[in-house]
């Protein structure tokens, strides 16, 4: 495979796959050879191309080395920050002052996070805004059209019209999917819920009085959905900041979004609800 | 990244030669953070940015020998601090790869 071999000139090829791969929301790691010495065959530039399951396309020349740089990629790929590592012919790691040593940049290209507001209230106009301003792709979704619309929502993404459990149907929930339920009743939830909880994404939070979150919650125990799918939901929504007002709640839920991406230790409110729940029931 | 990609795939599918510098490594106090880019067109022009003054002038002359002759380097570059005056190196160094981008010889056929 000499798809990305300056050699034979096919480079730009490189440069199409990472365009489609953005596209696609597909996450890979670009591989360089950013420095070499005393390692024969092996050349500076772009080199390999990671893609998750393992799959690396290139090498190195060496199984040896073209495991290490596969299990550092898989890490680039978790962490979404590019890295430079440097390795010994053998693949272990080595000082740039070796005699031998390959150094290899690790670029890793994810997919924009994305945030899904449901329901076009007063909560998620702020919650479009912050959105924004933290660089999210901002997608809007109420089948109200007098509040999913381009002057409520100006700086979302994608504002849609259309009933939630369809849009969330036939909506591809990936990795990188934030989802916000802000509806304007228990039933909006639950109808997303039903879509939501078998996919990937790595939060759904869910606004709501205390009262009203249980409400949902026993609903979907009644209809037989696993209570450990539920400890997903994040609810009651947002870090404990004591928000008052609709913009201090979008930001309360900003942070507790950026705290989960970012590996932050802020603690959530939603686990002790429903681990509590989950022990009584 | 999106437009890093569309420039390259645009100017190349016009049959020019692309020089993109990536910020691989740095030491000491650099503001520059590893991963940031600048692609440099045969018309003299550029995008992006590894940072400010003086990094970027090292930078572009090696890319301009890059877009010249085709051939990848890596290079270190010594940040010295212009307010001091006295030529201090205490800004750390970086460390840049420089790689040129050619179109693929069925795509230039």
């Amino acid at each position: 495979m000499g798809g990305l071999c300056r050699g034979g000139g096919m480079i730009t090829d490189a440069a199409a796959a990472a365009l489609s791969a953005i596209a696609s929301r597909t996450p890979q790691v670009f591989v360089y050879v950013a420095g070499v010495r005393g390692v024969p065959g092996v050349e500076l530039g772009l080199t390999l191309r990671y893609e998750t399951d393992d799959r690396l396309f290139g090498t190195l020349g060496s199984p040896a080395l073209d495991g290490a740089v596969a299990r550092d990629a898989a890490d680039a790929l978790r962490t979404g920050e590019p890295i430079t590592h440097t390795y010994a012919a053998d693949g272990s790691p080595a000082s740039r002052r070796a005699a031998a040593y390959v150094k290899v940049f690790f670029d890793p290209i994810v997919p924009t996070p994305r945030l899904v507001i449901a329901g076009a209230g007063h909560i998620a106009q702020p919650l479009a805004l912050c959105a924004d301003l933290l660089e999210f792709e901002t997608w809007v979704v109420d089948d109200r059209a007098d509040y999913a619309n381009r002057e409520r929502f100006p700086t979302a993404d994608r504002v849609v019209v259309d009933p939630m459990h369809e849009f969330f149907s036939e909506l591809r929930v990936d990795p990188a999917t934030y989802v916000v339920l802000v509806t304007r009743a228990h039933r909006y939830d639950e109808e997303s819920l039903r879509q939501l909880l078998d996919t990937p994404a790595p939060y759904i939070g869910m606004i709501g009085s205390r009262r009203r979150v249980h409400i949902v919650h026993q609903t979907l125990l009644a209809e037989g959905i696993s209570p450990d799918k539920f400890r997903r939901v994040y609810a009651p929504i947002g870090l404990d900041i004591g928000s008052r007002t609709p913009a201090e709640i979008a930001l309360a839920i900003m942070a507790e979004i950026v705290n989960l991406r970012r590996g932050g230790r802020a603690s959530h409110l939603s686990l002790e609800m429903f681990r509590t729940e989950g022990d009584t029931a | 990244m999106e437009p890093f990609f569309r420039h390259i795939l645009e100017r190349t599918g016009r049959g020019e030669r692309v020089v993109a510098a990536l910020v691989v490594g740095s030491r000491g106090s650099t503001p520059q953070r590893i991963g940031a880019r600048m692609l440099f067109f045969q018309d003299g022009s550029s995008w992006g940015t590894v940072g400010g003054g003086c990094v970027e002038s090292d930078v572009r002359a090696n890319a301009r020998r890059t877009l010249a002759d085709g051939r990848a380097r890596n290079i270190e570059i010594d940040l010295v601090d212009d307010v001091r005056g006295e030529g201090d190196v205490c800004g750390g160094t970086l460390d840049v790869l420089i790689e040129p981008w050619e179109a693929s010889a069925a795509a230039a056929a």
